[in-house]
């Protein structure tokens, strides 16, 4: 039996459904997971807690076979395991693009981030990321997330900015990812990740 | 990591570039403002001290008398020093206290091989009656007569000198104080001799008699003079003033950068790893501050110590050399602002860089 990359134990986020309502969950290497619900149900408090981004209120989380118990912890786990795509994609604003890549997926994998780039014909060479638009941030920051090898990929919202093309490359890179045996968690209101998904987490409101 | 640290807070310098020229335009003006004020306090003795470090005043030397005994020299005793073996010169100073313009001046014989440096003008020609005056002295002009009349006893004159003055003596020159006509006219017949210069070949003063090398009399008179305490204390309050501004400016760009701190977060960046990169950016700021606020330091330094009025043992003439600070004075600037925009830069980023990454995106209002 594959041991799961992320394993959430009676976990409660600081906000939204999971305060409540403690979750378990296991998420496999090569899972493509959908989290979806209302605004506001705790989609990304979640996704921080499977990310590393942030402790568990209660419960256990392990990622990457790694105990996320403290902050230092957490730091180690996102630099060594988890890639991130995050909502409103942000990039180190004064730095080129090939830094901020090497800094974001490592020096070593940058290489393979910039090919990926250029097959989505978005041109980076010597630019900063003031001089570019929503979508191609979006981009970068997804390819540097699929560049780094992680073992956890956690996305938020990853193809707001995208025109259709772009979406279905963005979606189509994410799936090879999994294939190659990454757990890819995607938080989205966008129903279209429903086909791509192999696991779905429906968030709902508690009543009373 | 390491050269990563190093090469990102380097693009960090180049990158925000507006910031960073602001950064080390303060840094340098402030850093120029303590250097100005550090030098007088603890170079320019030494500067002036190197500028009259002359090997050949260890072997010419000041007599006053012979040892033991109560009387000035006589014309006797002068032609028995004169024929000492290894003595190679002798130059009686005639001095005498006048007045100038109603105000005290001291006459003294000009003695080349007092080696006296003249800023303005030029030296007095032996033969002629010139003087070369301190600045100090009251309604010298270069190019017209000074009068000088010799009191005797009582309220009586005893006669009067009228030198041209031919020259204007360097301030900082140590052998001289207060002011003072070295002059070539003829000295009243009636002073002795209260002094003697005698230079020797062998560095060595013959031991009936007493006196002290040129050398050692400029290193007295220059440890003398003393450098005032209030300079010293606004040096201090510049220097905490300095600091509180460098903390502000330094305080406003955390706040401007705790995206870019979040986002490196998010990356896996450790506290740490972010506190040492903005570390290594300040102290690169700090450095390329350093040569601008040094050299705008030395500036301001030397056109303060330059209007230090006639006390100052700096001539208003003086070129930039004696206002150069020392490498301990550079190093005391440069590493003081160095390790204050480390310190208080890195301060509040360790602040702002609460443990929970999730809380720094939300305060980022992502």
């Amino acid at each position: 039996m594959t041991s799961p990359a992320v394993t959430l134990r009676g976990v409660s986020a600081a906000h939204g459904a999971t305060r409540d309502r403690p979750l378990d969950l296991d998420i496999v290497p090569g899972s493509r997971v959908w989290i979806s619900g209302p605004s506001g149900v705790g989609k990304t408090s979640l996704l921080y807690v499977i990310g590393a981004m942030t402790l568990a209120q209660r419960g256990a989380v392990t990622v990457g076979g790694v105990a996320v118990s403290s902050s230092r912890v957490a730091d180690q786990v996102r630099r060594d395991h988890v890639g991130f795509v995050l909502q409103d994609a942000q990039l180190v604003e004064h730095w080129t693009v090939e830094r901020n890549l090497a800094t974001m997926a490592g020096y070593d994998n940058a290489p393979q981030a910039l090919e990926r780039l250029e097959s989505w014909g978005v041109p980076v060479e010597g630019r900063h990321p003031r001089s570019l638009s929503g979508g191609e941030r979006q981009r970068i920051v997804t390819a540097g997330a699929l560049a780094k090898g992680a073992s956890v990929i956690v996305t938020d919202e990853p193809t707001s900015s995208l025109d259709e093309t772009s979406r279905d490359a963005v979606i189509e890179a994410f799936r090879d990812a999994a294939d190659a045996g990454a757990a890819v968690v995607v938080s989205s209101h966008d129903s279209a990740w429903s086909a791509w998904a192999t696991q779905h987490v429906r968030l709902g409101r508690t009543d009373g | 990591m390491a050269e990563h640290t190093l090469g990102n807070a380097w693009a960090n310098v180049t990158g925000r570039r507006v910031a960073s020229v602001t950064t080390v335009l303060v840094v340098a003006s402030l850093m120029a403002a303590v250097t100005a004020l550090l030098v007088p306090l603890r170079d320019v003795r030494d500067n002036q001290r190197a500028a009259y470090d002359r090997p050949e005043w260890q072997s010419v030397f000041l007599v006053e008398g012979i040892a033991g005994a109560d009387q000035p020299m006589t014309p006797s005793d002068v032609k028995v020093l004169r024929e000492t073996p290894g003595v190679t010169g002798v130059w009686p100073i005639g001095t005498t206290e006048a007045d100038a313009a109603g105000s005290f001046v001291q006459l003294r014989s000009w003695v080349a091989a007092l080696d006296v440096p003249i800023v303005v003008g030029r030296p007095p020609a032996a033969g002629a009656c010139e003087a070369a005056v301190t600045r100090s002295v009251p309604g010298a002009t270069v190019g017209a007569p000074l009068e000088v009349a010799l009191p005797g006893g009582g309220s009586s004159v005893a006669g009067q000198v009228r030198p041209i003055v031919v020259g204007v003596v360097d301030q900082g020159y140590p052998l001289v104080s207060g002011p003072s006509a070295l002059t070539t006219c003829p000295m009243p017949s009636t002073q002795a001799p209260e002094q003697l210069v005698v230079a020797t070949d062998t560095g060595q003063l013959p031991d009936r008699y007493v006196g002290e090398s040129l050398d050692a009399a400029a290193a007295r008179s220059m440890d003398g003079s003393t450098s005032t305490g209030v300079m010293g204390l606004l040096a201090l309050v510049l220097a905490v003033l300095s600091l509180v501004v460098v903390g502000s400016v330094a305080r406003w760009s955390v706040r401007s950068r705790l995206g870019e701190f979040t986002t490196l977060r998010v990356w896996g960046r450790s506290r740490s790893d972010i506190i040492g990169m903005v570390g290594v950016e300040q102290a690169l700021l700090a450095l390329l501050a350093a040569p601008l606020g040094v050299a705008l330091g030395t500036v301001l330094a030397w056109v303060l110590v330059r209007s230090g009025g006639e006390s100052s043992m700096v001539d208003p003439a003086a070129g930039i050399a004696v206002a150069l600070p020392s490498a301990s004075t550079i190093g005391l600037a440069v590493g003081g602002f160095g390790i204050g925009l480390v310190v208080l830069t890195v301060a509040p980023v360790a602040r702002a860089l609460a443990p929970d990454v999730a809380r720094l995106l939300r305060r980022r209002g992502e």
